[in-house]
C-alpha cells in the first residue's frame, strides 16, 4: 500500500475515524493502532510481520534487562549484544547477496563448487528504519536517557507505527512513547498544517518527482551513451530534484498523516539545497537520520573531543556508515567517503570563512554565493552514486558527460522549466505552507473542502498514469 | 450552526478527496465495475460512474477529464521534444478492424542499414531488459535506438493505455525500420471489447480476441515497413503465472508465424536451469552463480537481462549484419 494511492486513503479514512472514536478507551485505541500498523505492513508481505514482531519482542525484553542490571560490565555486554544482534538482522537481509557473492568467489578460488548459498532473501521493506529505531531505544535505555518501556504493546506500536514504518522519519522513543500515554491528545489541532504537509508531499511526489523520473532521469542515466551531454547534465540536476521530492514528499506525508492521528513528529528536511556547505546540508537533509548518526556513531567514536585529526577520521567513518546503511555496492561507499571529505573540507574552511566575514558584507555575500554554488553542484554530482547501480554505471555517465563528440538531442522545454521551477520553490516551501494554512483558516469550511478537492484534481491531472515507487523504500 | 471539531473536519476532507478521486476516475471505475461478480456492488459502481459522467458532460468538462488529454502527457510532448512531422508513407491500421488473415498481401522486405530500432513494451522494456538491450544495440555501427516502455500496460487494456494508438505516434516520430516488442507480463486478465463486452481470461474467446490484438499490433508495424522481433517472456517462478505466460507466448509465436515480416524470439529457457526449470541464480562467465531474477519471480536483474539480451541480439544478427563499434564513447551516431 503506497501513500499516494486511492487504496491507502480508503485505509487511512477508516483508521482516522476509528482513531478518534477509540481514544476514550486508551487500551482499545492502542490495540487498534498496532493492528492497523501490522495490517498496513502485512499488505506488503505477511511474512514481514514475524520479523517486526520478533524485533519488537527482543528489544523490549533486552532493554528491561539492561535497566535491571546493576553491574556496568553486564549492562555493556547486554547493550553490545543487542546492538550487534540488530545489526546482524539488518545485515542478513540487506547485505546477504553481497556476502553470498563474496563467499562464492572465495569458494571458487579454493576450487570448491558453490551451490550452498543459493537462497533468495528479500529485504523486508522498512527494516532499515525500524532497526535504527530499535537501536536508538536500546542505547538510550543504556545511557539512562529514558526508562525501559513497561508495555510491550506501546513499544510494538513505536516500532511499527504505520505512517513512519517504511521510510521514517526516525523518531526516538522519548519523542513517540509519551504521546501514547492515556490515549494521547484528545483534540486535533492545527489540522491545516498537516494537510499542507500532505498536499505538498503529494505534489512533490506525484507532480514533480514522477514527471522528472519518467521524463528524463530514468532513461538518460540508465543508458547515457544514447543521450547528449546536455541531457546528462539535466538528468543529474533532475535526479537531485527527484530524490528530494520523492523522499521529502514521503516524509511530509508521513508527518502529516501522523499529525492527523494526533502525533507530533520531528522535521526531516529543511531546504537542503540552500546549504552553504556539507555540514549545513546534513543539518537539513534526512535530519532524523543524520542526528541518529551523530548520537549513535559519531559521538561514541569520540566526536570532536579527541583532537582535530581524530574528529576528521570520525566524520569519515560516520559517513561511510551512512553510505553502507544505504547499500553495499562500492558506489555507496564512495558516496559516503565523498560526503565525509566534503564535511572535513567544510570544517577546515570554517576558520578561513570567519576571516572573510570580517572583510565586510560584499565579501560575505560573494563567499556565501560561491559556497552555495559549490555545495549544490557537488551534492548533485554525488547523487550519481545513488542514481545508478554500480561504479561502472557511474563511469558510463561521467564518460558521456565529458564526451564532446556526443551528438545533440532535442530536449523538452518543460523539462528544463520544471527543473528550474523546482529549485526555486524548494526555497519557499515553508512560506507556501504558511500561506496555505492562513488562507484555509480564513475561509469557510465548505471552501476548505472545495479548494483541497480542486487541488487533488489538478494533482491527478499533473500526475503520470503510474506513480513510480518511492526511492528510499529500497534502502 | 454546529461547530465541527478538527477531527470531524479532517475526516470530511479525506472522504471528499476519495469521492473526488472516484469522480475523476469514473471511466476506469466503469471498466472495473463490469468485471465485478456481485450484482449490487456492480450496480453501485456503475451508477456512480454514469452519474459522474453525466455531471462531467453537463459541465462541458469531458475533454478535461479524458485520460488522453493528461496535462502530464502534454508536458512530455513539449515543443522541442518530438519531431511531429508525419512520415509520408505511414499506413494507419484501424485497431478495431480484424487484420487480414492473408499475410500473402504483405511482401517480405529487406532490412538495410542504417538500422533504426524502436523498442516497445511493458515494464520489461521500461526497466532493465530495456536498458540493457538499448545499451547493446547502440554499441553497433549504423544504429539508432529509441525505446518506450510503459509500466503495467499491455494489449489487454486499451482503455488504460492504448498501444495501437501509441505505436502509430512512435512510428511517426522515430521512423524505425526494426521494432523489438515485448508484452505479456500484465496481459493475463479479462478483456473488454469496444462494445463493452467482457471476455474472461481462460475462455476460448479470450484467445481469439487477444490474438486479433496481437495481429493488429504487428500489422501496424509491418505495414509501415518495420520488421518486428517479438520477444517472448522468460519462464516465471509461480506455476499459475507460468501457465498464463505459456498461453501468451504461444499466441505471440502463432501470430508472428502468420506475418512474414515478424519473428518470434522465445526466451523461455534463457533463464531456466539445466532441467528447464525456473531458477533465481545462474552462472556467469566464470561459473559463479549470480541472481538473475527479481523477488517477484517475473522480472529480471541486470545480470538476467544481459543473458537475454546477448541471445536476442545473436538472433537479430542472423537477420541483419551488425558491426561492432569498440568504443564506449562513440555513442550518439
Amino acid at each position: 500500500m503506497l501513500f499516494p494511492t486511492f487504496i491507502f486513503f480508503i485505509f487511512f479514512l477508516a483508521v482516522l475515524i476509528l482513531n478518534w472514536t477509540l481514544k476514550k478507551k486508551p487500551l482499545l485505541w492502542r490495540i487498534f493502532l498496532l493492528t492497523a500498523s501490522y495490517f498496513f505492513y502485512a499488505t506488503w508481505n505477511l511474512r514481514f510481520l514475524f520479523l517486526i514482531f520478533a524485533v519488537s519482542l527482543f528489544n523490549f525484553y533486552v532493554a528491561k534487562k539492561i535497566q535491571r542490571k546493576d553491574s556496568e560490565k553486564e549492562r555493556k555486554i547486554l547493550v553490545s549484544g543487542a546492538v550487534a544482534s540488530n545489526i546482524l538482522v539488518l545485515a542478513l537481509f540487506k547485505y546477504f547477496d553481497f556476502f553470498r557473492v563474496s563467499a562464492e568467489l572465495l569458494l571458487s578460488k579454493l576450487g570448491l563448487q558453490n551451490n550452498v548459498l543459493l537462497f533468495n532473501i528479500i529485504l523486508p521493506i522498512g527494516l532499515s528504519f525500524y532497526i535504527l529505531r530499535a537501536i536508538s531505544y536500546i542505547i538510550d535505555v543504556f545511557r539512562g536517557k529514558i526508562k525501559a518501556e513497561e508495555s510491550l504493546l506501546d513499544f510494538s506500536i513505536y516500532i511499527a507505527f504505520f505512517p513512519q514504518l517504511l521510510s521514517g522519519p526516525i523518531m526516538r522513543a522519548s519523542e513517540f512513547l509519551p504521546q501514547l500515554k492515556d490515549g494521547g491528545v484528545k483534540k486535533l489541532e492545527n489540522m491545516h498544517e498537516y494537510f499542507a504537509l500532505i498536499l505538498g508531499g503529494l505534489f512533490k511526489k506525484i507532480a514533480i518527482a514522477s514527471f522528472l523520473a519518467t521524463g528524463i532521469v530514468n532513461d538518460v542515466l540508465a543508458v547515457p551513451q544514447n543521450h547528449s551531454q546536455l541531457s546528462v547534465v539535466l538528468a543529474l540536476y533532475a535526479y537531485a530534484i527527484v530524490i528530494y521530492c520523492d523522499f521529502s514528499g514521503y516524509s511530509d506525508i508521513a508527518v502529516g498523516i501522523s499529525g492527523l492521528l494526533g502525533f507530533k513528529s520531528p522535521r526531516n528536511f529543511n531546504s537542503p539545497y540552500s546549504s552553504l556547505n556539507f555540514s549545513d546540508f546534513w543539518k537539513r537533509w534526512h535530519i532524523t537520520f543524520s542526528s541518529w548518526l551523530k548520537d549513535y556513531v559519531y559521538i561514541p567514536l569520540g566526536g570532536n573531543r579527541k583532537g582535530k585529526l581524530r574528529k576528521y577520521i570520525n566524520l569519515l567513518i560516520t559517513m561511510i556508515v551512512s553510505g553502507l546503511w544505504h547499500g553495499t555496492g562500492l558506489n555507496f561507499i564512495f558516496w559516503g567517503i565523498s560526503h565525509g571529505i566534503g564535511l572535513i573540507y567544510g570544517h577546515i574552511k570554517e576558520g578561513a570563512r570567519d576571516k572573510i566575514i570580517k572583510k565586510g558584507r560584499k565579501f560575505r555575500f560573494l563567499n556565501n554565493f560561491l559556497s552555495w554554488f559549490l555545495t549544490l553542484n557537488s551534492i548533485c554530482l554525488l547523487w550519481l552514486f545513488f542514481a545508478v547501480g554500480s561504479l561502472e554505471d557511474v563511469l558510463d555517465v561521467l564518460r558521456q558527460l565529458f564526451n564532446w563528440r556526443a551528438s545533440s538531442e532535442p530536449i523538452g522545454i518543460y523539462t528544463i522549466l520544471v527543473i528550474i521551477f523546482s529549485f526555486i520553490i524548494f526555497g519557499f516551501e515553508d512560506n507556501i505552507r504558511k500561506l496555505f494554512v492562513t488562507v484555509q483558516n480564513k475561509i469557510p469550511f465548505a471552501f476548505q473542502v472545495l479548494s483541497i478537492s480542486v487541488f487533488i484534481i489538478i494533482l491527478m491531472k499533473l500526475g503520470p498514469d503510474i506513480i513510480p515507487p518511492f526511492i528510499y523504500f529500497k534502502f | 450552526m454546529v461547530k465541527l471539531s478538527d477531527q470531524v473536519k479532517s475526516i470530511i476532507i479525506i472522504a471528499s478527496v476519495l469521492l473526488i478521486t472516484l469522480f475523476y476516475e469514473s471511466k476506469r471505475i466503469e471498466t472495473l465495475a463490469i468485471g465485478i461478480e456481485n450484482s449490487s456492488l456492480k450496480n453501485i459502481a456503475l451508477s456512480y460512474s454514469s452519474g459522474s459522467e453525466k455531471i462531467k458532460t453537463s459541465l462541458g468538462l469531458n475533454t478535461f477529464f479524458d485520460k488522453d488529454q493528461f496535462f502530464w502527457k502534454g508536458l512530455k510532448k513539449s515543443p522541442m521534444l518530438l519531431n511531429n512531422q508525419l512520415r509520408e508513407n505511414i499506413v494507419d491500421t484501424n485497431p478495431n478492424q480484424s487484420p487480414s488473415p492473408t499475410p500473402k498481401e504483405i511482401l517480405p522486405f529487406k532490412i538495410e542499414a542504417p538500422y533504426n530500432f524502436l523498442i516497445v513494451g511493458d515494464s520489461f522494456v521500461a526497466e532493465r531488459f530495456g536498458y540493457q538491450i538499448e545499451k547493446e544495440l547502440i554499441s553497433y555501427k549504423d544504429t539508432t535506438v529509441n525505446r518506450k516502455g510503459v509500466y503495467s500496460t499491455g494489449l489487454s487494456r486499451p482503455d488504460y493505455f492504448d498501444w495501437d494508438k501509441e505505436i502509430n505516434d512512435l512510428i511517426n516520430s522515430y521512423k524505425p525500420n526494426i521494432a523489438i516488442v515485448m508484452f505479456g507480463a500484465n496481459d493475463g486478465q479479462d478483456l473488454r471489447t469496444l462494445d463493452g463486452k467482457v471476455i474472461h481470461y481462460g475462455e476460448e474467446a479470450w484467445n481469439i480476441e487477444y490474438s486479433k490484438r496481437v495481429a493488429s499490433f504487428l500489422q501496424n508495424l509491418t505495414k509501415n515497413e518495420v520488421f518486428v522481433f517479438w520477444i517472448g517472456n522468460p519462464i516465471p517462478r509461480d506455476d499459475y503465472y507460468s501457465k498464463k505466460m505459456q498461453t501468451l507466448n504461444s499466441i505471440y509465436e502463432d501470430e508472428c508465424k502468420k506475418n512474414i515480416n515478424a519473428l518470434y524470439v522465445s526466451t523461455w529457457y534463457f533463464l531456466a536451469d539445466s532441467n528447464g526449470k525456473f531458477t533465481n541464480y545462474l552462472p556467469d562467465e566464470t561459473g559463479n552463480k549470480k541472481l538473475a531474477r527479481t523477488s517477484d519471480g517475473i522480472h529480471v536483474t541486470v545480470f538476467g537481462a544481459n543473458i537475454i539480451v546477448k541471445k536476442v541480439v545473436q538472433i537479430i544478427m542472423e537477420k541483419i549484419s551488425l558491426e561492432v563499434i569498440r568504443t564506449k564513447n562513440g555513442a550518439g551516431n
